[in-house]
């Protein structure tokens, strides 16, 4: 359940640069837009807070201005919450503003907490964010009082660093850059909060970016 | 996944005992591995102990595996249906999920276009809870029921709530008066605060009506102690020193070398406390011991009387 977001350094650039054939037809599932076309490097890359695009014509072309505004927002959540929960998953340690921290971000914020408890108690800390080799919308949609934002990200988490307590056992799986699906929600009284989060931890079969 | 298979198979024998509240529990520990998927897509496998409680209690019911006698993780892997956390299995997901029903606004995506039904969020696997799918779902219906109340943590709610008698401190001689060394010193509370106390408390279909009846008052009299099965008998003016009482104390020292020069006095009321269970109970009833009130005050000078021969 613990994501990372994208790193901004020269390094991850040059990455995203090496990545491009790897993007062209990175996952798909109900939700997908159509395939999309090779990547070019987006000028998001190199903004610090945002993450970067496949390309932004190929998706920005599928959905409507305002849903494109829906999906910033969502995303400038999402992105938030990655950047201020990173040292908290990075100590492992169930805390009071740990919780506060959930619970602004997530609907179901004890899923969180529950993860964060698995980790104290197991002595696992994650350091560091996976590289968000770029994001898109895959459904903007609205219901009455609100607003749901579903987000594909392509990611690769070799940049986060676990740190195992002794004795525990890794088999090592090399995961590379793979589909993250991150589903938000908004109301008239509520910012987006994470609905649904699906990544690498989530103990399913995650989809390789590049299939 | 098939790690968490493994996982969950190994924990079905600790966790199927894990959801009694016995009323004499014993606590077992034992190591078991679990396997997990880390942030960045290893698996990983660790030792941990597991402690579950024994005893005569029975498991609570939910889950929605098929069959009617649990739930099972895999042919023949019997795992509880409800976790103490009160989350419940869903094979379906292959996780333990908490009802979020409440958490979600009407329309929201997660609904599915339906406008009655459950949600539920998949919030872990195994005995500690390893991250699960973060999916929410939608079950046609109300879903699993939680799990039974303990009527016997009802009960304790219900008891915080009761007014114990803080009581009220009487002593013959009364001070200001001083007491003497080897005269007996009559001790009682109000009478009226040697009484029963009823509370209740309700939880879902769930309610629990307590009773604490007064069974001792402590003494103690910084001098020595004592314990009466009473509130004691009032002294009243006019009694002679033939009269008894079944409450007293008699010192046998002076208090003069005590801070201020008193001995300090303190009483306190203990309460039997028990409890029945009315609705859907697991219990029908039980017992919260013996439970002391509020710790009540005062202090007294003991002094000595002069005495004079006469020939």
């Amino acid at each position: 359940m613990r994501t990372r977001s994208f790193h901004q350094t020269a390094a991850a650039i040059a990455a995203l640069a090496g990545l491009t054939f790897t993007m062209a037809g990175c996952g798909a599932d109900g939700d997908d837009p159509k395939p999309l076309p090779p990547i070019s490097s987006s000028s998001t890359a190199s903004t610090p807070t945002t993450s970067p695009s496949p390309t932004t014509q190929a998706w920005e072309s599928k959905f409507t201005r305002k849903q494109r505004v829906e999906y910033d927002e969502a995303l400038q959540r999402w992105e938030s919450y990655e950047q201020r929960s990173e040292p908290i998953f990075a100590k492992g340690k169930v805390t009071p503003a740990a919780e506060a921290l959930f619970k602004d971000y997530f609907i179901v914020w004890q899923n969180q907490l529950n993860t964060l408890r698995f980790y104290e108690q197991v002595g696992d800390k994650v350091v560091g964010l996976p590289t968000v080799i770029w994001s898109r919308p895959s459904k903007v949609t609205a219901f009455k009082g609100g607003m749901n934002v579903k987000i594909q990200q392509c990611i690769d988490p070799s940049t986060v660093k676990v740190k195992h307590a002794a004795g525990a056992q890794v088999q090592e799986k090399n995961v590379g850059p793979y589909i993250r699906k991150i589903s938000l929600s908004k109301t008239d009284a509520k910012p987006y909060r994470v609905s649904e989060l699906f990544d690498v931890t989530s103990g399913k079969k995650v989809k390789p970016c590049d299939r | 996944m098939r790690q968490m298979m493994v996982a969950l198979a190994v924990i079905v024998s600790s966790l199927s005992i894990g959801l009694a509240t016995p009323a004499h529990a014993e606590k077992v520990c034992h190591n078991e591995n679990e396997t997990y998927t880390d942030a960045r897509g290893n698996v990983v496998t660790v030792v941990k102990e597991v402690c579950v409680e024994t005893g005569n209690g029975g498991g609570s019911g939910g889950g929605s595996s098929a069959g009617s006698s649990g739930c099972f993780s895999s042919p023949g892997h019997q795992i509880p249906c409800t976790t103490p956390e009160g989350y419940h299995w869903f094979d379906s997901q292959f996780c333990y999920a908490m009802n979020a029903t409440s958490a979600y606004d009407p329309g929201n995506p997660v609904w599915q276009g339906h406008a009655d039904g459950s949600l539920w969020a998949c919030m872990g696997i195994g005995p500690m809870m390893a991250p699960a799918a973060g999916a929410t779902f939608y079950v046609p219906g109300a879903g699993p029921a939680p799990p039974p109340v303990d009527p016997a943590v009802l009960a304790q709610q219900a008891l915080d709530r009761m007014p114990l008698a803080k009581p009220t401190i009487h002593m013959a001689p009364q001070p200001p008066l001083m007491t003497y060394v080897g005269l007996e010193t009559w001790l009682w509370m109000d009478p009226g605060q040697w009484a029963d106390l009823k509370g209740g408390a309700k939880a879902g279909a769930t309610s629990v009506t307590v009773v604490a009846e007064p069974v001792q008052v402590a003494w103690d009299l910084t001098a020595g102690s004592t314990t009466c099965t009473s509130a004691g008998r009032p002294w009243v003016k006019g009694m002679s020193s033939s009269e008894k009482t079944d409450c007293s104390y008699t010192f046998a020292k002076i208090s003069d070398f005590e801070p201020g020069g008193e001995f300090p006095v303190a009483a306190t009321l203990t309460y039997q406390v028990d409890w029945t269970c009315a609705g859907t109970c697991t219990t029908k009833n039980g017992s919260l011991g013996e439970v002391e009130g509020p710790l009540s005050q005062s202090a007294i000078h003991v002094g000595e009387r002069q005495s004079v021969v006469v020939r």
